[in-house]
């Protein structure tokens, strides 16, 4: 907690012939992040013949997985496969070395690959001629309005025939301008169509050159002539009849790529992801430097692993290796990787740090005072005993399903449990149930404080709650730099904003009569002199410091009114609530006849009002209890500006690898 | 004026403006959310959210107009400030200020509008954006809840039930 993972930094040197054997086990342990070597005396690593032909296999086999799963029996969908999705079934594999694998992989698609691309050719030809055909369909139901022959509009070896559309208004200046240009020798057949002019144009295979611009200039929209026999209609027919042959074997065709599908689809998933892991391997080479004989690698890991590693290790090189720990120096700071570390049941709570960015290696990880005061804003903002029940039976359900997945919807849930415990906890002391409803029915709820009677109150608690998490931030901030050296900046960047709050609460108090007014002033005094220090430390220009000075000192007056938003949000939500049981309330009594419509209609209103009440108000609180942190906290102390572990980890999904070690 | 004129107006101006700009934010993001589930039809839930949070606006301006309307005591009952008196004029005009506050703090939802649809565009591009984007939106909101706080404040303290 508060601290991240501990790292160290290991040195791996051992012979080549381990190499493969040797990435494959970090691959699978994946508690190692690989950094490249920078060394002059030995050359870079690069892939072998066989990693680049998984990288090939690996896109080859995605293309087939694309096809087939078109025609794969469709998986469950709906909110049941939402909350319990079907965990998938993991293969086991048993790895002896990269060229077995690529061995195994080329017999396999030796077999699978000409059945799939023939059916998938097969597939492709008969879409594209049903397409074609039914062009040509349409082309001739405008043919039908001529009732010529087909055969007779193709040219022949003397006679060019044209037939197309040409606009009205520019039928008779074309007809013109071809007659004058080629001596009268056309001919022509027309027919009013749409607002257009269908033409067949007939004219001297020699005279096309000059027919040919008029018609481009005249913007005729040629038809292409199907290779038909027959008078249009009768074409028609055959090509329809033509189809429905294609047809029927276009769904052949997708029965046997639905059973290719049932055969292969998994197992060529299985894989591909044999092949996606290999590749990754490949694309780590680059970061290793190698002799003839040995190979190296340095890498971060987390200090607990590094037993287990290092045995590991010697046992899949009898031995023969060079391993070397070593804690981080100081110089090091930047480039060590953050790993978090937290306790169980907050743990999904860093999903939220790791949005906004980790910490660095000396600084501290505000997860655990996040995972405490996030969930307590947004039941500040949420105040609704059965709101917070909704919630908290739709995240505990969705816990259940996504347990075994521990995918980002079970993180999210965890968090909503949590949100939902301290919605229901405000909302009793609010006395919010569904809003006002216990009340408008009668009911006396007991109430330690109503949010629409009590509003200046509520907004007081709000702002007290806001002064408070700032100063948690500032002291925290000061605290971390404090302990890293930087006793300067911690004194003025931090230290100075504490003096100034812990001043306001002092006279504040003293508003009250509790104690002294010049003791607040003086702690606001020292706070506000060291804030101006700080500010004009700064190498600005003179006058932009005095403008800096007073536009920082009005930025925490802002930062400290955002929290005003923890009050808005609980009365809107108390004001929705109370909008809807006023509508319920009216519509109730409406009776027609002896039927009580009122009531039904009432309770269709009553219920799905409050479900979207629910949903609207948690996505606000979700969102504005975020931002609270994200910009109003994170800037007293956090900067999130820390590189992320990112261990060289396989991806497991459906397959699951055994490793003779 | 007569004091019902203050309190009408303030309450149909806090849901008409607000309301009139959350159609507006919603809109635009809501042709952005078109163009993204036309390329690909998994953006709907993500386009959706971000689509829907404009609407806050119009809701802050119902959850106002009803609280004029119950400590006006135009909803159940009787209207309270019938009669022109001083002291009746003037919880009425701080009932029109509340509600103009909300309103026109209320035409945040047309940037916040623009910020969503851009949010959905590059949820569209990368899903992993999602949350940023909707923090981006929720933003502008943050105007609108300052509005909202004040004119609670107002209709509470100043009037009260």
């Amino acid at each position: 907690m508060f601290k991240p993972e501990e790292m160290v930094k290991i040195e791996v040197l051992t012979l080549n012939r381990y190499k493969d054997s040797l990435l494959t086990y970090l691959h699978e342990q994946g508690v190692l992040e690989i950094r490249e070597i920078d060394v002059s005396l030995a050359q870079k690593d690069a892939p072998n013949e066989f990693y680049r032909k998984a990288t090939s296999y690996s896109i080859g086999l995605s293309r087939l997985i694309d096809f087939l799963g078109n025609y794969k029996e469709k998986d469950e969908t709906g909110i049941k496969a939402f909350i319990f999705p079907r965990l998938k079934q993991k293969k086991r594999y048993e790895y002896r070395g990269i060229e077995d694998l690529i061995k195994e992989i080329e017999a396999f698609l030796d077999k699978v690959e000409p059945q799939i691309k023939e059916v998938e050719g097969k597939i492709t030809n008969l879409t594209s001629e049903i397409e074609r055909t039914k062009t040509e369909i349409a082309i001739l139901e405008l043919l039908t309005a001529l009732d010529l022959e087909v055969e007779y509009l193709k040219p022949t070896k003397t006679v060019e025939i044209v037939v197309g559309f040409v606009e009205r208004d520019k039928f008779g200046p074309l007809i013109k301008e071809l007659n004058a240009t080629l001596q009268n020798r056309v001919a022509y057949v027309s027919k009013d169509l749409k607002g257009k002019y269908l033409v067949v144009f007939v004219f001297l295979k020699k005279d096309y050159d000059r027919a040919n611009p008029l018609l481009a200039k005249y913007s005729l929209e040629r038809l292409e002539i199907p290779e038909v026999k027959g008078k249009p209609r009768e074409a028609i027919e055959t090509l329809w009849k033509h189809i429905e042959v294609k047809k029927r074997e276009l769904e052949s065709a997708e029965a046997e790529a639905r059973n290719l599908a049932k055969q292969y689809h998994d197992e060529l998933v299985f894989y591909q992801e044999l092949m996606e892991n290999e590749r990754e391997k490949a694309n780590m080479l680059s970061n290793l430097v190698r002799t003839n004989m040995t190979f190296a690698l340095v890498g971060w890991l987390p200090k607990k692993d590094v037993a287990r590693i290092t045995e590991g290790l010697k046992k899949i090189t009898w031995g023969k290796v060079y391993v070397n720990t070593k804690t981080p120096t100081k110089e090091e700071l930047d480039e060590i990787p953050i790993k978090l570390k937290n306790p169980k049941f907050i743990e999904s709570f860093e999903m939220l740090t790791e949005m906004f960015g980790v910490p660095k290696y000396n600084e501290l990880d505000p997860t655990p005072l996040l995972a405490f005061t996030y969930s307590f804003f947004f039941g500040f903002m949420l105040t609704d005993f059965v709101y917070g029940l909704i919630i908290a039976v739709i995240a505990s359900l969705l816990i259940k399903g996504h347990k075994k997945l521990n995918d980002g919807t079970y993180k999210f849930s965890n968090i909503l449990v949590w949100s939902a415990f301290f919605t229901t906890v405000m909302g009793v002391l609010f006395g919010s149930y569904l809003g006002d409803a216990l009340q408008r029915a009668g009911l006396n709820v007991p109430a330690l404080l109503d949010p629409m009677r009590g509003a200046l109150m509520v907004l007081g608690l709000a702002l007290a709650i806001g002064l408070i998490h700032l100063f948690i931030g500032y002291t925290l901030g000061f605290i971390v730099k404090f302990r890293n050296g930087e006793v300067k900046d911690a004194v003025f960047d931090q230290l100075s904003w504490m003096l100034i709050i812990l001043g306001v609460v002092f006279i504040v108090l003293a508003m009250a009569d509790f104690i002294s007014m010049s003791l607040g002033e003086v702690i606001f005094g020292a706070g506000f002199v060291l804030f101006a220090i700080s500010q004009f430390r700064s190498d600005l220009p003179l006058p932009m410091r005095f403008l800096m000075t007073i536009s920082n000192f009005f930025g925490f007056i802002g930062n400290w009114l955002s929290y005003a938003r923890l009050m808005a949000l609980a009365l809107a939500t108390a004001g929705i609530a109370m909008v809807i049981n006023i509508i319920v309330q009216l519509i109730w009594g409406i009776k027609i006849g002896p039927i009580p419509l009122g009531m039904v209609v009432g309770l269709v209103v009553f219920v799905g009002g409050h479900i979207f009440s629910t949903a609207i108000n948690a996505l606000g609180a979700f969102v504005h209890a975020l931002r609270l942190h994200y910009v109003e906290f994170f800037g007293t102390f956090y900067s999130g500006e820390g590189k992320k572990f990112e261990p060289f980890k396989a991806k497991r999904e459906v397959s699951k690898l055994e490793l003779e070690i | 004026m007569e004091p019902i004129v203050y309190v009408a107006l303030g309450a149909a101006l806090a849901a008409g403006i607000a309301g009139a700009a959350s159609s507006f934010g919603v809109g635009i993001a809501g042709a952005a959310a078109a163009g993204a589930v036309a390329e690909d039809e998994k953006n709907f839930r993500n386009a959706l959210v971000l689509q829907g949070l404009p609407m806050t606006q119009s809701i802050y301006g119902l959850i106002t107009l009803f609280l004029i309307a119950l400590v006006s005591g135009i909803l159940g009952g009787s209207f309270r400030f019938a009669e022109t008196t001083t002291d009746n004029l003037i919880k009425a005009a701080i009932l029109l200020g509340a509600g103009l506050t909300v309103g026109l703090t209320g035409l945040s939802a047309i940037p916040q509008g623009i910020i969503a649809s851009a949010g959905i565009g590059a949820t569209a591009k990368n899903p992993k954006t999602f949350t940023q984007s909707i923090i981006f939106a929720a933003m502008a909101e943050t105007m609108a809840i300052f509005g909202l706080v004040g004119a609670l404040i107002l209709i509470i303290t100043g009037v009260g039930f």
